[in-house]
């Protein structure tokens, strides 16, 4: 039973008498059934209508109680979704008005003596009337997208049915006085009389109430409500990619929802974060180029593109190929994103949904005049942390120390020790203690992003249009690295005719970017932040480099010398055709393109070219073009039946396919400051290609009774140009059922739900992502003999290689209470994967060593927990909402051929986490001695400072224990703020390169040789000091063991974003020619909390594996940003 | 409207119509599927030549391969180099780096000659077919010497047990390997030799006439290695029938005087079989030339002691630096597989195990006076003869790649150097250590091989 709370829980905005009564009433309603009343005197009572109305039963209510002394008792559900009466002016018995008021309905009432008239559930359903009239049209969301899927109701009736996927509806209701219900789950409810009109177009309006979300899912192939899904998946809200700095869109969704895991391992522009989607189900495995090609950007040292395992995008119906860089998407052009998790939403997907699908969907136009939205951002970042180095007084005291140290050198004394550091010989640089560089200042700067939008939509009842230009520029921290985006967008809409639409959508984006070398590389500048001596000197006397440094070159004539230039042009096009051919059969046909040129320069002269080239100046160009085409037909029908059942169905045809071609050419001796390539000494070109297709037929069916009980089917059956003749087809299926609980009629009473409901799905998926001819042993013709080409075995074959396999069962609660005060869901998944895609140790005479094998399985299994509450809400006061998700994930390997596989410093074996760490384990350091110390076994009983007692051993996963969101969003008036707190916690991280960002004397005095404050703070000074550094030793080579000493937890808190922004009041715009304004401020990343304090490094930068090595920490950033629209 | 019908129609059937299976096959353009390879002969040839560009390789011909057979001997140690460090200490482990990369490339040339003779059978070349067929001969040799190489280095000699019914080498599945994965079992080493010694005569029969070219394998070249395979297994008739054919082939020794600089040149008068290395294939630290250069071997104490002061071969040793391979450089000495002087001290052997010590003497005189025109001729008989038959090989065929197998087969003792300093260990016959570990990787990734076939010692 409910109360009407409309205002909430939150007491003192009440009138405490409304509420008492309304108390009362709810508590009287109980027993009021119960009363033998009589008809009294007064049901005879004259009711003045003075004039022609439609009103409701409430009303008629209120009018009763006005001219009467008659009080009204009754359940407020009972009278809700009641049809709209037709007044007409003149006087009416209040017996009469009642009985027509009620007329159809299930409602009977009575009168008392004490002057209360109850209304009450009569037994007897309605006798229906015969219907008479038929109704039909279209809805449409404010944006004049077809809304499938709306309830559509005869009010007061059962009499119902619902839109078909084209948006159209058809009713046959009683008469002229019938009132239509239009409601959709996010959509307030519309109600229309039905008068003269046969034919009624409705436009629903986005509810305010759904917080940012609506409800409607696009998978890509349907659009469906929510509350028909039998699957999981969910849309992101626009917050997190709307005023995204990222270049790549991936970052900024970190925490949106639940079971989309995000790591933001690097502050590069082009970073692209590494996502995962609900657990690793796939092999990752280190220095495996799964795709079997060059990803189409990485040339020496530019962002690596692929992470096998990643999920799906699909970026307007098309699946990206390869597909993880959308750094040619603006954020601002997207409609929506929406995440399919499990295997009943992703299965249409069938053999690459695996892992996942991320469905982006851009925007269109809307009806109406044209609509002109301006925004702009412009910020500040720097780096969220910077490992704190030591300076020349600190350095040389270590250096002192350490000679000291070493017993092997006959240095025993500061002076002989200040001496040798003065003339150590060789071309080694003499210490210098009268210079002091912070390489870390040297090279970092105060960057400045900024980005401008602009974008103008409109359209008439047949057409709608959306144009739009973006402009983004992102700079980061280090110094020379940058990213600039150009796109433009346009989409169109056209009713050709009734039955035929016609879509087409074309977009260009442009970005460029200048790189250079990230982590350990030798030519890494950011690295060498954290490793170069401070008593080095940055330029020569006469302004030059200092290009003297041995072991490491000079990071800031790399950043400024060097090109590693990226210039990437995106196109796209699509066109869609729509015909009806009778009502409820649709055919659908999209042709979709996308080519992409990547240009790739790289020029080095003489001076970086030292290292790798004998000294001479080197260049590479190396522009690779890919063609993605799709194209798809499919019929779509939907078939109700007796008005209760409901089949939705479609079935189609697609073909993919993808295109990519590379050229490169590497010259050398480039003539100095030469800024291309045409004037060296060619020293390799090459040319490659590769086509990849899949063909597929698909069928999905949703049926539903009474939106109550809800079945889903889904077959998908591809054939894939990456697997050999005996495995080429692949079928898929996925099953999923749904009980909408709270449209059962034992509900009714138990209004404490606005919404419950239960799904399960279960289903297979596959992936594909492998070496595209590991199906055939392969010849390639790279090599030479006496000067002929020659052809020799590139990989040896595996015919009977066939799909990953992933098995998902789910099952959630989906739920929505206290009149949608607090909603949310809670899911369980368990994913299986089977014939594991694992790039595993052959008998080398088979021609190769490694061969992709179907091998082993692994499974993923975890809860996943989305909450959004309203705490307060009121009109015109404060507002506030809270986001809570929250996802725990456990991976573990089920089967493996073998006991278990190491892989470098990853441990494989049954039962365990896939990415457990094999390290040496640490034990401090000796008190007497102050050497380092290792556990001899995994029992950790017993230390031994001699290395080769010690053995490796399995150190727990990198995987975090769970991981989620906290956003709050406070509004008073036209303020707002929101801040958005995200967490990971349980995992570990691993640095590399800790052996070196905390040199513990094992450099000597090469000119990387700097180290950490940690290590000069804890070090093991004297015999009895207690710490986990030890001993500086000038000279010590042990430094470099892969021990625990370098493993962290990777835990973490951090305040991804804050944003206070205010709406500029209409009264103020009134006089302008502007429309609407919001100005904000945010800030992101602007505070971290660290579990482990030794951890001087990002938590996130080891991303999946937990493997960190010199890579950028985070950027913080602040920002001001205007919108505007005219 | 029916313009409208007619568009959908047209993109309804685009999407369908077309072969599925034709549109689901995608051959790649950076490699050849193996069904593919071999089109015409221009092709075939490309594919047969491959095996050169893998004996080519750092791992096989080009350095690791040569190296390891003297330093695991008396000849040469370690400068104190990461590689093959355990090795020359004599401490290697089923592990060794080193070792599994030379059982891989091996194993590469195995697989690729096998591929590629299955690949070529079954294709008709036409007019081609008799040139095609020439180059089957080849590959067979090819193979030969690669299963003879392996056995060599991985199991023990020939003699080691009295029938040879011990552990060899494995043996693969021709008409599997390249297709399926294959798993072979380890072979004796009995069949490992039946087999090399079938690919040869298989060879033999197909091979072409040409002998013009001693950069690939030959009629000439594969009756060499056809008589030193049948030396390794004592079968001396043979082994002296075929060395004797070869010397009459035509080649001739280098003079004493041009003895120093022919193996600067990239070829002589008596190369029956080299591997061309060129700047650009070895442009990498990895090759011979800059193994004996840097210097990261040195010859031992001992052998450099061995040579007489009058030896032109001790020219090649200075200092204990190894000088026949000179091109430090430029890094492209070739690499020489067969000499005609091998080909004497075959003979030499043959005849002195078949007790014909006068033309057996006459054969490794031939050898000594070259090298040492001022030496007193071997008069030696008996076993004498003999020790001193392998002396001269030592000192003739150093560096490459043949002392350790000399030693084995002859079951000597011998005296390990090790390191720069000289560490020696006493290697006495038979020795675990003298034969290198079949792979740990093999191992573990081979279901037909278990850890109890591992060679013992390991």
């Amino acid at each position: 039973m409910k109360l009407k709370l409309t205002n909430g829980f939150f007491l003192h905005k009440q009138k405490p008498l409304k509420l008492i009564m309304k108390t009362f009433i709810f508590l009287f309603c109980t027993v009021a059934f119960s009363f033998n009343s009589e008809n009294g005197f007064s049901q005879d009572a004259n009711i003045i209508i003075n004039s022609d109305k439609v009103a409701s039963v409430e009303e008629i209510f209120e009018i009763i109680k006005k001219q009467t002394d008659y009080r009204f008792l009754y359940v407020n559900s009972h009278i809700e979704n009641l049809p709209m009466i037709r007044l007409e002016k003149g006087i009416i018995k209040a017996k009469k008005l009642l009985e027509k008021a009620l007329e159809g309905t299930d409602l009977t009432f009575k009168f008392n003596n004490s002057e209360t008239i109850i209304l009450r559930k009569s037994d007897i359903a309605p006798v229906k009337k015969q219907a008479a009239l038929t109704i039909s049209g279209i809805v449409k969301d404010e944006n004049g997208e077809l809304l499938p899927g709306v309830t559509v109701l005869e009010k007061g009736t059962n009499n119902g049915t619902s839109t078909k996927f084209s948006g159209n509806y058809e009713i046959k209701v009683q008469d002229s006085n019938s009132i239509l219900a239009f409601s959709f789950v996010g959509y307030k409810t519309k109600e229309v009389l039905v008068g003269n009109n046969t034919n009624i177009n409705v436009v629903l309006e986005v509810s305010v109430q759904q917080l940012e979300l609506v409800n409607i899912i696009a998978t890509g192939y349907q659009k469906i409500a929510k509350e028909k899904m039998t699957g999981a998946a969910e849309n992101i809200a626009p917050s997190f990619y709307e005023t995204n700095f990222k270049t790549t869109l991936q970052e900024g969704l970190q925490g949106s929802i639940p079971g989309l895991q995000i790591f933001a391992n690097n502050s590069h522009p082009q970073a692209i974060p590494q996502v995962i989607i609900r657990g690793v189900g796939s092999a990752f495995q280190e220095g495996t180029n799964v795709a079997g090609f060059g990803a189409p950007t990485t040339v020496l040292g530019n962002p690596p593109t692929l992470t096998p395992g990643s999920p799906l995008y699909v970026i307007d119906g098309v699946p990206t190929f390869d597909g993880i860089d959308l750094s040619s998407l603006n954020g601002n052009d997207i409609k929506s994103i929406t995440v399919l998790k499990d295997a009943a939403a992703a299965s249409i997907y069938g053999a690459r949904a695996a892992n996942g699908v991320i469905v982006v969907e851009t925007k269109s136009g809307s009806k109406g005049a044209a609509r002109i939205m301006y925004s702009s951002q412009i910020g500040f970042s720097n780096f969220t942390n910077l490992d704190e180095r030591l300076n020349s007084t600190q350095l040389r005291e270590l250096y002192v120390e350490g000679l000291i140290n070493n017993t092997s050198n006959s240095i025993s004394t500061t002076a002989a020790a200040l001496n040798f550091l003065q003339a150590p010989g060789g071309s080694v640089t003499p210490f210098n203690i009268n210079k002091n560089t912070n390489w870390g200042n040297e090279l970092t700067r105060n960057a400045i992003v900024k980005q401008h939008n602009l974008s103008v939509s409109g359209g008439n009842n047949s057409s709608r249009y959306y144009f739009s230009l973006g402009y983004l520029e992102n700079e980061s921290p280090l110094k020379e690295i940058d990213f600039n985006r150009f796109t433009v967008r346009f989409k169109y809409d056209t009713e050709v005719s009734e039955k035929l639409n016609i879509t087409t959508n074309i977009g260009y984006g442009n970005t460029k970017s200048n790189n250079h070398e990230t982590g350990t590389s030798y030519y890494s500048p950011f690295k060498n932040i954290y490793l170069l001596r401070p008593d080095l000197n940055t330029y020569n006397v006469d302004g030059s480099y200092d290009t003297s440094f041995n072991y490491a070159i000079n990071p800031l004539g790399i950043l400024t010398e060097e090109t590693r230039a990226l210039e990437t042009n995106d196109f796209r096009g699509a066109l869609n055709l729509n015909y009806e051919f009778i009502p409820n059969l649709t055919l659908e046909t999209s042709l979709n393109g996308n080519y992409r040129l990547n240009e790739n320069y790289n020029n080095f002269p003489d001076y970086i070219g030292k290292g790798f080239n004998n000294g001479s100046s080197f260049g590479i160009q190396k522009n690779t073009n890919t063609f993605n085409w799709n194209g798809r037909a499919l019929l779509r029908y939907l078939y109700s039946f007796n008005e209760n059942h409901v089949l939705n169905m479609f079935a189609g045809l697609e073909n993919n396919g993808v295109d990519i071609k590379a050229t490169n050419v590497s010259v050398d001796q480039l003539r100095a400051g030469s800024e291309t390539l045409d004037n060296g000494e060619t020293v390799d070109t090459y040319t490659t290609r590769r086509e990849n297709t899949i063909s597929s037929a698909f069928f999905n069916a949703n049926y539903s009774y009474q939106n109550k009980y809800l079945a889903n089917a889904s077959f998908r059956r591809d054939g894939s140009s990456r697997f050999g003749k005996n495995s080429k087809y692949g079928n898929f299926y996925a099953l999923g059922l749904g009980w909408n609980i709270h449209r059962e009629k034992f509900m009714e009473n138990l209004d404490l739900f606005n919404q419950l409901k239960l799904r399960v799905s279960y289903g297979v998926n596959g992936n594909d992502q492998i070496d595209p001819f590991g199906y055939s042993g392969t010849f390639s013709g790279t090599g030479s003999y006496n000067g002929n080409n020659v052809a020799t075995i590139s990989s040896a074959g595996n015919a009977s290689i066939s799909w990953e396999k992933n098995t998902t069962f789910d099952i959630g609660v989906d739920f929505s209470i206290l009149d949608n005060r607090i909603s949310g869901y809670i899911d369980y998944y368990n994913r299986k994967t089977s014939d594991l895609l694992y790039n595993l140790p052959v008998s080398s005479l088979n021609g190769d060593t490694f061969v992709f094998q179907n091998f082993g399985g692994m499974q993923n299994s975890g809860v996943e927990i989305s909450l959004n509450t309203r705490n307060i809400v009121a009109e015109n006061g404060l507002n506030w909402t809270s986001g809570i998700n929250f996802t725990t994930n456990s991976n573990k390997i089920t089967e493996l051929e073998t006991d278990e596989i190491i892989s470098g410093n990853y441990i494989r074996k049954v039962g365990e986490d896939f990415n457990s760490l094999n390290l040496y384990g640490y034990a401090g350091v000796d008190p007497d001695t102050g050497s380092e110390l290792y556990y001899t076994d995994a029992t950790e009983t017993t230390k031994t400072a001699v290395l080769s007692q010690a053995v490796k051993y399995n150190q727990g996963k990198t995987t975090p224990d769970f991981y989620g969101s906290f956003v709050n969003t406070f509004s008073y008036k036209n303020f707002s703020l929101t801040a958005q707190l995200y967490a990971s916690w349980g995992g570990q991280v691993f640095e590399t390169g800790g052996f070196l960002q905390n040199d513990n004397g094992n450099k000597r005095l090469s000119d990387d040789s700097n180290t950490s404050k940690y290590v000069y703070d804890n070090r093991w000074q004297k015999p009895g000091d207690v710490t986990d550094v030890p001993k500086y030793v000038y000279g010590n080579a042990r430094s470099n063991t892969q021990s625990t000493r370098w493993l962290h937890d990777a835990s973490f808190v951090r305040l991804k974003r804050v944003q206070l922004s205010y709406n500029v009041s209409d009264k103020l715009l009134q006089k302008t020619f502007i429309d609407k304004m919001r100005v904000h401020i945010s800030a992101d990343n602007i505070w971290t909390y660290i579990k482990d304090k030794t951890l001087t490094n990002d938590p996130e930068i080891g991303g999946i594996t937990g493997a960190a090595s010199f890579d950028t920490p985070l950027a913080k950033t602040v920002y001001f940003g205007i919108n505007v629209s005219f | 409207m029916k313009k409208i019908y007619i568009v959908l129609t047209l993109t309804f059937l685009s999407l369908t119509s077309c072969n599925q299976d034709d549109f689901l096959d995608k051959d790649p353009y950076d490699r050849v599927l193996t069904e593919n390879l071999i089109t015409d002969l221009t092709s075939f040839n490309a594919a047969a030549k491959g095996v050169y560009d893998i004996f080519q390789d750092t791992y096989y011909y080009n350095s690791y391969y040569l190296v390891l057979a003297d330093l695991m001997s008396d000849n040469v140690k370690n400068n104190n180099f990461s590689v093959f460090s355990a090795i020359d200490r004599y401490q290697t482990e089923a592990n060794d780096i080193y070792a599994q990369r030379t059982w891989a490339k091996i194993s590469y040339a195995i697989a690729q000659t096998s591929i590629v003779i299955r690949q070529a059978e079954i294709f008709n070349f036409g007019a081609d077919q008799e040139k095609a067929t020439e180059l089957i001969g080849q590959l067979y040799a090819a193979r030969a010497l690669a299963y003879f190489d392996m056995q060599r280095l991985f199991a023990q000699p020939y003699n080691f047990t009295a029938d040879a019914s011990h552990l060899g080498i494995p043996l693969v599945d021709e008409t599997q390997v390249g297709i399926e994965l294959i798993n072979s079992p380890r072979s004796t080493t009995k069949e490992v030799f039946m087999k090399i010694v079938s690919d040869l005569e298989k060879g033999l029969l197909l091979i072409g006439d040409d002998t013009s070219s001693v950069y690939y394998l030959n009629k000439n070249s594969a009756k060499a290695l056809l008589a030193r395979v049948h030396l390794y297994m004592e079968n001396w008739a043979e082994a002296n029938t075929l060395a004797t054919e070869v010397i009459n082939s035509g080649y001739n020794l280098v003079s004493n005087a041009n003895y120093v600089a022919s193996w600067a040149a990239d070829n002589s008068s008596e190369s029956i079989f080299s591997i061309v290395n060129t700047s650009t294939d070895n442009s990498s630290t990895n090759s011979i030339s800059y193994y004996y250069g840097r210097p990261r071997y040195l010859a031992t104490n001992d052998l450099n002691t061995a040579l007489d002061a009058n030896d032109v071969r001790k020219k090649l040793i200075a200092n204990n630096k190894v000088l026949k391979y000179p091109a430090y450089a430029t890094r492209d000495n070739n690499t020489p597989v067969i000499r005609l002087s091998e080909m004497y001290l075959i003979k030499a052997e043959a005849l002195a195990e078949m007790n014909l010590d006068t033309d057996a003497k006459a054969a490794v005189n031939m050898i000594l006076l070259r090298a040492n025109p001022l030496a007193t001729p071997y008069t030696q008989t008996g076993s004498a003869l003999k020790d001193i038959i392998q002396e001269e090989r030592r000192k003739e065929l150093m560096f490459e790649g043949h002392r350790i197998f000399d030693l084995t087969r002859k079951k000597k003792s011998f005296t390990k150097y090790s390191t720069s300093s000289e560490t020696s260990i006493t290697v006495n016959y038979p020795n675990n250590r003298t034969i290198l570990p079949i792979p740990q990787s093999e191992i573990d990734a081979n279901d037909n091989i278990s850890q109890s076939q591992q060679n013992e010692g390991y």
